[in-house]
Formats: structure tokens, sequence, C-alpha cells
């Protein structure tokens, strides 16, 4: 699945995509530049190197897109170190999707033990249907190619026509990857329209895109909170000066814990709705 | 992951022994360390990384390594192409990345303070989010730190009007396992000012902790054109002509046949112009053989296999070269250059805008064209070396000759100034690692036979480390009096810049004689003085020649330069070209050959307050009947002040 060709132009570069990855500029670290990322696998599949060190340098990329943007030979860096990580990392496994309860074109995905899609139908005055995941829609199958066409096929003609509100990260992603109409929970909320929006993995505030205060993503993805604490908090304090004092709207409970604790104002707004 | 070698006292800065952080403190990206890593060698490994984030964690950490003999390394974003800032074996690896706040602009002074891990390109990205700009353009700007620019006297794309990084920076802090050192503007009153060393000192005196740059504001007007010459001879001295003008261009590029033929920004702005037309066999063929990566990895094979082939074909196609051309800043000054420079380029083709815009707007991309040089299986490396205008031929010429038979080479001419040029050689070849060492040990010697500067910008490191110390010749020693005074246990960078083989045994030149002006170089505009003699004995014999200072001191030459201060020139300005010095002991040494060379710390300002001073070469102009003779020039008088 992975060949040392996809890798040799990335481990000869002269690190020229650097400046705009989140990642390498968030933590001062050499690993941490994509040409690094690259660099381990390369030299593992050369024989070279050590695979649990392919591995974890794959682990670094939060697969945001902005070096592939930056990049001249448009080599796909995001891509290749996801499927490093599928087929080094092992197989995910993953839940059966249940079933959409009630009627409406918004369909309120409960990816906690909190129920606000009754809420959200009084707040929008519109029927919302509701479906409950404990895994994120399936999200840990995106690193896995083989296997996730096939689940995301399933999610499309699961939700096919409906409006996902989501309010976690994987869902998020998973919705992306099978292009179905998705919405943050803050996006429907007016008297939120203030706070700038927690969009995990909106990384493209560090590479070259002008900032925006609807998008807030730090960059810091949860294996990094987990394994790099120190740089993980750098990465989001740095978000948190940027945002400056303005409020921002996370539901993402991981996110928002991080967040506070690098001194932004976070709103959860599964929280404000079922408080309203 | 070992265990933590860091003392409590310092454990509450951020460090790690991860192989993965130590891995990529291995090298710096200089070309034989890839072509290395490719053959499956790793250079040795450091012990530790540490991300200080202030002077006095800096300081700190020096004083450990210092007291336990570890050898420090300083890293940037190790974009180093002469393997200067390679972690070493049990080395801890400075990593001044999370040192990246840049102050705000003092919009009187011009200046902007800078910690040394910011990169470039984030730099220019604040600044001009106030208008204003440093306007150091290296192609490396992506993936170069302030710090780097500083450690390797660094430059860019637009030093023919902004100077190079020496030029724009004012003052430097460094942290040495001594102490603190202050330089530029920021010397203490009466002490030596050490701007000159700590700018190229590669990390092996200390680490650069804070700095002091000049900013300009973003220009109301760019202005770029293209012009094709008949000859390389002919286009020179346009260049010259223009660099002498005083009108400062920003951008003057000249590509040399091959490099015109090949690379040239006319060729691709054309291509980028031209009406869509059905593809040709030979476009069929090319589309096919791309398509396929195994065809495609071996498309370089034939012509870096038979490299003097392809050298003599490519010059054998036309003797024309293309020269870009821009001006900025306001628009009435950048019209008045239009204006004035115009005879210049009477004997040339006008190519129209296309040429200089193409090149502008990808003026950062040329480093993308390694990589695949590298997948394909060959090598490929830049030589940057400078020369008074006199010389510039004969050290292109040598050059060329030296490596031709070995890898393809093409150069262009850029940082120019009114006494000479820098010329980059673009070479490639096969895969080995010894045709590449071949290869540098031929250019290198090319160009000290040539009396030149064996680097202008790129720094020394080990590949340039034995040229360069043949280069300083006895001016050695000054450096070693000096990394003695702030390194005295040697744990910084150790064994970086001059070889302790490197001193010579000879003698050196003989003193002058026939002054007070030895010689002129009328074509390069300098004059060999007799630093001793009087202003006005020196002006009546250059007056003899039909020459005036360049800039004209208020006293005699020798304390003029002692006590000149980092602000009383502007970036184009440079007063000292080259000097000879003679030590007490008899030995001598000839050092400057040619303009803003980089081949490590600048020597010629510490000499002068350490050896007998024979001659200095300075900058001189042609006397123009009826125009005012220069004003004097105070040593102490800033621009700001003037």
């Amino acid at each position: 699945m992975i060949a040392l060709r996809d890798f040799e132009s990335c481990a000869f570069c002269p690190k020229l995509c650097r400046h705009v990855c989140p990642v390498a500029v968030g933590t001062g670290r050499e690993a941490a530049t994509p040409t690094a990322m690259m660099t381990g696998p390369w030299a593992w599949l050369q024989g070279h190197g050590d695979e649990s060190l392919a591995l974890r340098s794959a682990q670094l990329c939060v697969d945001c897109g902005a070096c592939s943007r930056a990049c001249k030979l448009q080599r796909p860096v995001g891509e290749l170190l996801r499927n490093v990580r599928a087929q080094l990392g092992g197989p995910p496994s993953v839940e059966a999707l249940a079933p959409i309860e009630g009627i409406g074109e918004y369909v309120a995905v409960h990816s906690d033990s909190r129920d606000w899609a009754a809420a959200l139908e009084a707040q929008l005055d519109r029927p919302v249907a509701q479906v409950r995941t404990s895994d994120q829609l399936g999200a840990a199958v995106l690193d896995v190619p083989s296997v996730a066409e096939t689940h995301l096929a399933k999610v499309r003609a699961h939700f096919a026509g409906r409006t996902l509100v989501l309010t976690d990260r994987g869902s998020w992603a998973v919705a992306q990857a099978a292009g179905l109409q998705a919405l943050h929970l803050a996006e429907l909320i007016s008297p939120l329209d203030d706070h700038a929006v927690h969009h995990p993995c909106s990384g493209p505030r560090l590479a070259g895109v002008p900032a925006s205060n609807t998008l807030a993503c730090c960059g810091a993805h949860p294996g990094l909170v987990q394994n790099r604490p120190d740089l993980a908090e750098e990465m989001g304090r740095a978000q948190a000066q940027r945002l400056g004092t303005g409020p921002v709207s996370s539901s993402d409970s991981a996110c928002a814990t991080h967040l506070r604790a690098c001194g932004a104002s976070v709103t959860d707004p599964v929280s404000w709705l079922l408080g309203a | 992951m070992s265990s933590d070698p860091v003392p409590t006292a310092l454990k509450n800065i951020a460090h790690s022994t991860d192989v993965l952080d130590l891995d990529a403190a291995r090298r710096d990206l200089w070309p034989r360390a890839t072509l290395a890593m490719r053959e499956g060698t790793r250079p040795p490994s450091p012990d530790l990384v540490m991300w200080p984030r202030s002077a006095d964690e800096i300081a700190a950490v020096l004083a450990w390594a210092a007291a336990e003999g570890r050898p420090v390394v300083p890293y940037g974003a190790g974009s180093g192409v002469c393997g200067g800032s390679s972690g070493m074996a049990g080395s801890v690896v400075v990593d001044l990345k999370r040192m990246d706040r840049v102050g705000p602009v003092d919009r009187d002074a011009r200046t902007v303070r800078c910690e040394p891990g910011v990169l470039g390109q984030h730099l220019e990205d604040r600044l001009a989010t106030e208008g204003f700009m440093t306007a150091h353009s290296p192609s490396s700007i992506m993936c170069s730190t302030v710090g780097g620019y500083v450690a390797a006297r660094s430059a860019g794309q637009f030093s023919s009007r902004y100077g190079v990084f020496h030029d724009m920076l004012l003052a430097a802090q460094l942290e040495t396992p001594q102490g603190r050192l202050r330089t530029g503007t920021w010397t203490a009153p009466g002490e030596e000012d050490l701007l000159p060393v700590v700018c190229g000192s590669e990390g092996a005196l200390g680490v650069v902790s804070d700095t002091l740059i000049r900013v300009v504001a973003l220009p109301e007007t760019r202005w770029l054109r293209g012009y094709a010459f008949p000859s390389l001879e002919d286009a020179w001295a346009a260049m010259r002509a223009l660099m002498q003008s005083g009108t400062w261009p920003s951008v003057l590029r000249l590509y040399d046949p091959v490099d015109t033929r090949i690379g040239g920004p006319a060729k691709k702005a054309a291509k980028a112009e031209a009406r869509p037309r059905a593809p040709t066999v030979l476009d069929r063929l090319r589309t096919a053989v791309h398509r396929v990566p195994s065809l495609r990895h071996h498309l370089l094979d034939l012509p870096l296999s038979l490299p003097g082939l392809v050298n003599r074909i490519a010059s054998g196609l036309g003797d024309e070269v293309l020269m870009v051309v821009g001006f900025e800043g306001e628009t009435d000054e950048v019209n008045a250059a239009i204006s004035t420079t115009a005879p210049i380029f009477e004997g040339a083709r006008d190519l129209g805008a296309a040429p200089g815009e193409y090149w502008f707007a990808h003026r950062h991309e040329v480093s993308f064209k390694l990589a695949p040089i590298f997948v394909g299986g060959g090598w490929a490396d830049t030589m940057e070396v400078a020369a008074t205008w006199s010389q510039l031929g004969d050290l292109h010429d040598r050059v060329r000759e030296a490596i031709g038979e070995h890898a393809i080479v093409m150069a262009h001419f850029s940082h120019a100034y009114p006494e000479g040029c820098s010329i980059y050689f673009s070479f490639a070849g096969s895969g080995r690692m010894d045709v590449y060492d071949a290869v540098w040990e031929g250019a290198l010697a090319a160009a000290l036979g040539a009396g030149c500067t064996v680097t202008h910008h790129h720094g020394v490191g080990p590949l340039k480390a034995a040229a360069a110390a043949r280069e300083a010749g006895a001016a050695v020693r000054v450096w070693k009096e000096l990394k003695h005074r702030f390194d005295p246990s040697g744990v910084m960078n150790p064994g970086r810049l001059f070889p302790s083989t490197g001193e010579p045994t000879s003698q050196g030149p003989p003193a002058p004689e026939g002054g007070p002006v030895f010689a002129v170089d009328a074509v390069s505009g300098l004059a060999q003085v007799d630093p001793h003699a009087s202003i006005p004995q020196i002006e009546a014999a250059l007056a003899e020649s039909g020459h005036a200072f360049r800039f004209r001191p208020d006293r005699p030459l020798l304390p003029w330069l002692q006590t000149l201060r980092k602000d009383a020139m502007t970036a184009q300005e440079c007063p000292l070209f080259a000097l000879q010095a003679r030590f007490q002991d008899g030995c001598a040494v000839r050092l400057g050959g040619a303009p803003r060379s980089a081949a490590g710390p600048d020597l010629r300002w510490p000499l002068l307050r350490r050896a007998t001073i024979e001659m200095v070469e300075v900058p001189v102009v042609a006397i123009v009947e009826g125009a005012p003779p220069p004003a004097p020039r105070t040593p102490d008088t800033t621009m700001e002040d003037a």
C-alpha cells in the first residue's frame, strides 16, 4: 500500500513547506516538519530505519493539508502519512450505524450521553431528527483506506438527503469525507453568532490563509495532547492569544478542555442549548 | 529513549532525548549529507535537543555545557548547505525556534528587534502588516531563520539595493560560554565592536540571542524588465555601469549562456505566455515517460553521465544572455532610475516585463527542483563565489573549466556591488560521492586560484573549511584569539570554521611599495592606498589617476575605520574593501579580495586593531569635472543624525 518512491521527493526536499505546517511552527520541533515526518517512513521503507519511528513520525501529522498546498510538486503528504498510520497502526473497529430517530432535514448527532435534539428543535422551531454514536460515526476508519470507502458508502446511504448537526471532530471528518451536508451546532444557535466556532482541524490558519475569527483550531490533535502535553499547550496558548479575549464555541469536549486550559473563553453549545 | 542528562536546574527548559528529535538534528541541508542519506549512511547523533525561550536560558545551557565539556551545536531551521549546523556526536543541539518573537517596528529609527528563531517568511509577513520589510529575501526564506542569517552572513535576492544581511544588521547579542557579548550599535562605549566577527561565526563563538535589523517601507512601485545582451562581456559592462550609477536596482540578475538556455526566466515566461499548440511527438513522448515512475526516475541518467558533452552543446547554442533588472521604491524615484539608466541598455534587446515578472513570481521556487534530481539518482549543488569586476570573467572561466567535465554547470550573476559581483554556479552530476567531492575540490581550488572568495553567502561549514582557512591566511590567528576569549573550552560547534591546520607557514606578501596610492583598479572602482599617509596626500595621488574617495574620511584613514559606527553607513555602503596587515612576527596577510565575502567572520575589522596595516583598499569614483568633491564623513554620525 505504501511505496518508497512516494516518500522520496519529501525526504530529499529542503523543508520548503515547514513555514505553513501548524505542528512544525507550533512546536518548533525539527522532527515535526513535514519533511522529517516523511523521512521516517522513507528510511524504514529504504531498510535504514525503524518501523516504530516511521509510525511515530506519521502520527505527528494533523492532516490539515497546508504542506500540500504550499508544495510546488503537489505531494500528498497528509494522505501518505495517513496510509503509514493505517498500515503500521493496526485496523480500527467500527460500530454499526444506529437508526435515525424522528423526522426532519436536520439530524442531531449525539456523540456523548447528552440528548439535545429536542432543545434544538425548540430553538429552531422545526423538526430535528437524532442519531446516537459512541465512536464518532466510525471516524477511526478514515486512517484505513482499504475499509474507509466501504464504511463511507454506508454513511452516505444512511444519511442521504439529510444535514448532519455535529459537535465532535470525528463525526465532522466522516461527514466531510462522505460528502454529506454538515453544520456545527454552534452555527445554528443565533445567540452564539459572535463566538468563534471551534472547528477542529481547521489547520489552514497557519497555512498562509488570513486569520479567521469564525474558525478556530490550534492544531494540537488528541495524540499530541496525550503524548506531548507541553507542546500541545503551547499551540493552544498561541491560538488563544490569536483569538484575543473573544468567546469560542466548542462542543468537542477534549478540545474545549484543552482550549480552556490554554486561556481561551470557551462555551459548549450543547450546555448552552440545554440551559437555555 | 535514553535517560535524561539534563541537570535539575535546567529541567524547566524544554528538551528532548527522543530519537525522533535527535535524528532530525543530525544534519542540515548540505547536499553531500542528502547524498549520504540516500546511500544509507547516518551521520552521528546528538545526545540532546534543547529549546531555550530566552537569552538567559541559552546562557544557562552554555554554562552547563562548558562545565561538562559537552559540544554545543546551535540550530535554527537547519537550512545550511555547507554542513555547519549538523548535530554532532554527543552534542547538545540548542534549537532556537521557540525564540521567535518579533518586536514592534521603531518607525522613527526604521528598525525592528527580532529573536533568532523566527523564520524569514514569518518575519516578512509580520513586518508587512505594519507596511515594512527587511527586504532580505533568500531563496530559503521559508526554511531559514534570522539567527542563521547572522551565523552564515546570508544574502538575499534584493541585495543590490538593500545589502546583504550583515548590511541590514545593526546589532546582535551573542551568548557565549564566557558571558554575553553585545555588538554593533549595542556595543558598550569604548569597547571594540565585534559584530563583523559575530556575523559569520557559524555558532563557533556562541549563540545569537537577539538582533536589531534595519527595515524599509514596502515599495510603492516595483518595475521589472528583461534584456537580452549579445554577450556575457557586454552584459557585465552594463551590470557594472548600473551598480556604479548610484541608482541601486533592487533586482539585478544575469544568466550565463547555459543558464539562459536551460533555466532562464525568459524561456519560462515565453512558455507561459505561448499560445496553446498541438502536442508534438516529443511532447507526447515526454508525457508518456513522466507517467511511468520507473522511466521518469531515469530521465536524468544520460545527461548526468555525459556532463562535458551537455556543457559543450549548451555553450554552443549561442552567446546571447538574459539579464533581469528591477527598480523599486517611491514612484518618482523609480521613474528617475529608469530614465537615468536607459542608455545602459541601448545595446540590448528589450524583452519586456515578462521575464522579470516571471522571475519575481517564482523567485523562491528554485529549491523545489532539487529533490527530483536526487530522486532521479543524481545530485545537485550550488557554489556562490565573488570577485571584483576586473576578475569576474577569469573566475567564471576557471570554475567552469575545473568542473565542466564532471558536472553540468551553469551560472548566474547576482548580488552585484559597485566593486564586483557574486557568481552563483549551479551544477548537477551523477550520484557518486567521489564525483561530488572531486567537483567541489576542483571548484574551490579554481576560485582560490583566481584570487577570489570561496563563498559569498552560504557560509563555510565543513565543506569549505579548508578553503576558507587558505583564504584567511594568517588572519586565522585573530579568529583563534577571539575563539579562546569567548569559548576557551572549545565546546561551541567544535571543528567548524578554520581547522587547526589552516594557518599558513609562509610569511605572506611583501610590503607594498610606492604609496600613497599603490594601485588603482579603475574598472572595479578600487584603490590600494597607504593608510598612514594623510587624507590630502592620498587625495592628491588619487587625483592624478582621475579618482577620488567614494567615502571621504574626515580624519586619517585608520582612526576613521577603527571608530566607524555600524549605522554611519547605509546598507549599500562598504567603506573597507581589502587590506594587508603584518603581525609582530613579520607574517603578513592580504584579506578581502571580493565584495561581501561570507568566508566566515569578517576578520578585516579586528585586524585593524591587532596588526600593522600596510595597505587598505578603498572604493573610489572617477572625478567628474565641475562636480563638487564628496563631503567628509565622520565615523560616528549615524545616517539618521546626518
